[in-house]
């Protein structure tokens, strides 16, 4: 089986996982990583498989760049 | 130019604060990266077709899907890619921008401009791939296409919706054919797009110079995936370009498309073929190499009146070796394709052009939708060309003839240098018909035949200066009645005494 990894801007305790857990069942404790990543600025963003679920501020920040380039066509 | 304040406006309103929700996207990452192709490792829930992004913003499209690999042709510079990029699906499907202002633009198969100006406006895309109409949104092809050159609307019509294959070796004139009939619909409300498809550069050029010259270009738009291109864009090129005539078709328009050519995108797919490791039929080519075309010319057809009535005439070319049609891509596209007009060297080169070989030429549905005029003089044509091909097979071997056999003969003759045609000097409906009526008649059997041509200049000359009612007439009531006949007769009697009268005169 493949590990789930999250990644989160500061390291989260275990109260912040069983919520995660809970809104996504898939996530299987025993099995999982945390990493890391200050330029995430906040948030996390889950790996699984080959999935992302991307749940960050840097992710949301660069949806509203491509928004605005968007508008400008 | 826009002020800020319009900007800012529309931000507000485009940008809608939409409630917290997350979206769960696919990644992968590159493991390889061929010529124009990458594989992906990861994927596991994605579907053909389907448009990926890089973490550098170049776009792919999913045409391969392994057990764990995923196979992308890139849309973009591949070499900008290395391995170990990541990408993501985005949930679409490969399409391209269309609007109204793609008239007159040439555009790569991405929709990128190539002509320097702006890139057309996102405001509605169309899929590259979409399944054919299916039979309840077609009906019957009705209404001809004319090409403007006799040889073709007269013996092998085309009609719109209809697909004519225009094969023949390099150089026999294939490329003029379709660029003329392009020209032709000038002042016909068709839009025409012609795709090139691993052409030089300088041919496109020399096309696009063409249609702007004789102002054709407004009504156009050109596709252009050139040899110099990655073999992914030359790939697309032709679903590009049918996306786009299916816009204008489906707006209840009539559209030519002109696929130059298919030779080339079938090398382009076995190349492809070949980097992603599919196993390997005839001459190298994947399995589905008859798919790949068919699918595509099955987007050509005439929509029924309930389904807008709009048209989409394809004329594929196909390029042939040493006029071998036997080959595997020419049999397939002549198999899916409703007739083909077929280009000889032999011809070409012995002053014949148009290069068309009348006999093995066809048209397997335009016939019904040719115009009565056309049909009253085309079959009496037919039959006189038949005769010729075959007394002219045999008096090789005859040295006296009887004077049956040399009638024959001379309006034979005289017909096929009727049937010559220069490159974009096309004609209308009406003179067509009337200098084919003037020689299925045999008034043109006196006349030495170094001076058919001459008198052909001279005949539509005073027909367009003289007679334009005339001409208006045929054009409208498209028949050609026995008071039009008198007058041709009386036009005709008149130039050949003037040749005659300027023959004594040298004398
Ligand atoms: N009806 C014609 N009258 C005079 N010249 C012609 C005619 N048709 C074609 N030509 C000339 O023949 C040459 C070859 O024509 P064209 O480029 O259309 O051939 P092609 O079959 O498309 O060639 P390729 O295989 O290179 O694409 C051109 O120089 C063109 O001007
Ligand atoms: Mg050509």
């Amino acid at each position: 089986m493949e590990k789930t990894i999250i990644y989160s801007a500061y390291k989260l305790d275990q109260s912040e996982v069983d919520l995660l857990t809970r809104k996504f069942p898939f996530i299987d404790q025993s099995n999982l990583e945390n990493v890391i990543d200050k330029t995430l600025i906040a948030g996390v963003v889950i790996y699984h498989h080959s999935q992302i679920i991307d749940l960050s501020l840097k992710g949301r920040l660069n949806n509203l760049e491509k928004k605005l380039y968007e508008i400008d066509r | 130019m826009k002020s800020i304040d319009d900007y800012l406006k529309k931000i507000k309103t485009g940008i809608v604060p939409d409630k917290f929700k997350f979206r769960i996207t696919e990644v992968g990452s590159v493991v390889e990266i061929k010529d124009g192709v990458a594989i992906l490792d990861g994927m596991d829930n994605v579907s053909f077709g389907e448009l990926v992004e890089f973490e550098n913003g170049i776009k792919g499209m999913v045409i391969d899907i392994g057990i764990d690999k995923v196979g992308i042709i890139i849309l973009g510079d591949y070499l900008k890619l290395g391995s170990g990029d990541k990408a993501y699906l985005t949930g679409l499907q490969a399409s391209i921008p269309v609007t109204d202002d793609l008239l007159g633009r040439v555009l790569d198969p991405i929709g990128q401009p190539l002509d320097g100006l702006n890139s057309p406006s996102e405001r509605m895309r169309n899929p590259l791939e979409k399944i054919a109409p299916g039979v309840v949104y077609r009906q019957p092809v009705s209404v001809p296409l004319q090409t403007g050159i006799k040889a073709i609307d007269a013996l092998i019509p085309i009609g719109r919706g209809q697909r004519e294959l225009i094969i023949g070796d390099r150089g026999t004139g294939k490329t003029t054919i379709a660029v003329d009939s392009i020209i032709n619909q000038k002042g016909q409300n068709v839009v025409c797009i012609y795709c090139a498809i691993g052409q030089k550069e300088s041919k496109v050029a020399a096309v696009v110079d063409l249609l702007k010259r004789y102002s054709v270009l407004d009504y156009s738009v050109i596709l252009s995936a050139s040899a110099a291109t990655p073999v992914s864009q030359q790939y697309l090129a032709p679903y590009s370009a049918c996306a786009i005539g299916e816009y204008f078709m489906d707006k209840g328009k009539d559209v030519l498309i002109v696929y130059d050519d298919l030779t080339k995108h079938a090398w382009a797919y076995r190349q492809l073929s070949l980097v992603l490791r599919r196993p390997a039929g005839r001459e190298a080519y994947p399995g589905d190499i008859f798919y790949l075309h068919s699918r595509l010319l099955e987007r050509a057809c005439c929509l029924s009146k309930k389904y807008g009535g709009g048209t989409m005439t394809a004329l594929p070319i196909v390029e042939t070796l040493e006029g071998d049609v036997s080959a595997y891509i020419p049999t397939n596209i002549i198999s899916i394709t409703d007739g083909q007009i077929f280009l000889e060297t032999d011809l070409f080169n012995s002053g014949v052009r148009p290069a068309i070989n009348i006999g093995i030429s066809v048209s397997r549905v335009g016939g019904k939708a040719q115009v009565k005029a056309m049909k009253q003089v085309a079959s009496k044509l037919k039959l006189d060309l038949a005769q010729y091909r075959e007394m002219a097979a045999f008096s090789q071997f005859e040295s006296d003839l009887d004077e049956e056999t040399k009638k024959f003969l001379n309006r034979g003759s005289k017909i096929t240098q009727i049937l010559k045609q220069n490159k974009h000097q096309l004609l209308s409906l009406s003179k067509q018909v009337s200098i084919i009526w003037a020689g299925t008649k045999g008034y043109l059997d006196e006349l030495p035949l170094d001076k058919v041509t001459q008198f052909e200049d001279r005949f539509m000359e005073v027909l367009s200066t003289k007679k334009n009612e005339h001409l208006k007439r045929i054009e409208e009531q498209k028949a050609i009645n026995t008071s039009d006949e008198k007058d041709l007769l009386l036009v005709v009697k008149e130039i050949l005494k003037e040749f005659i009268n300027s023959d004594n005169n040298k004398k």
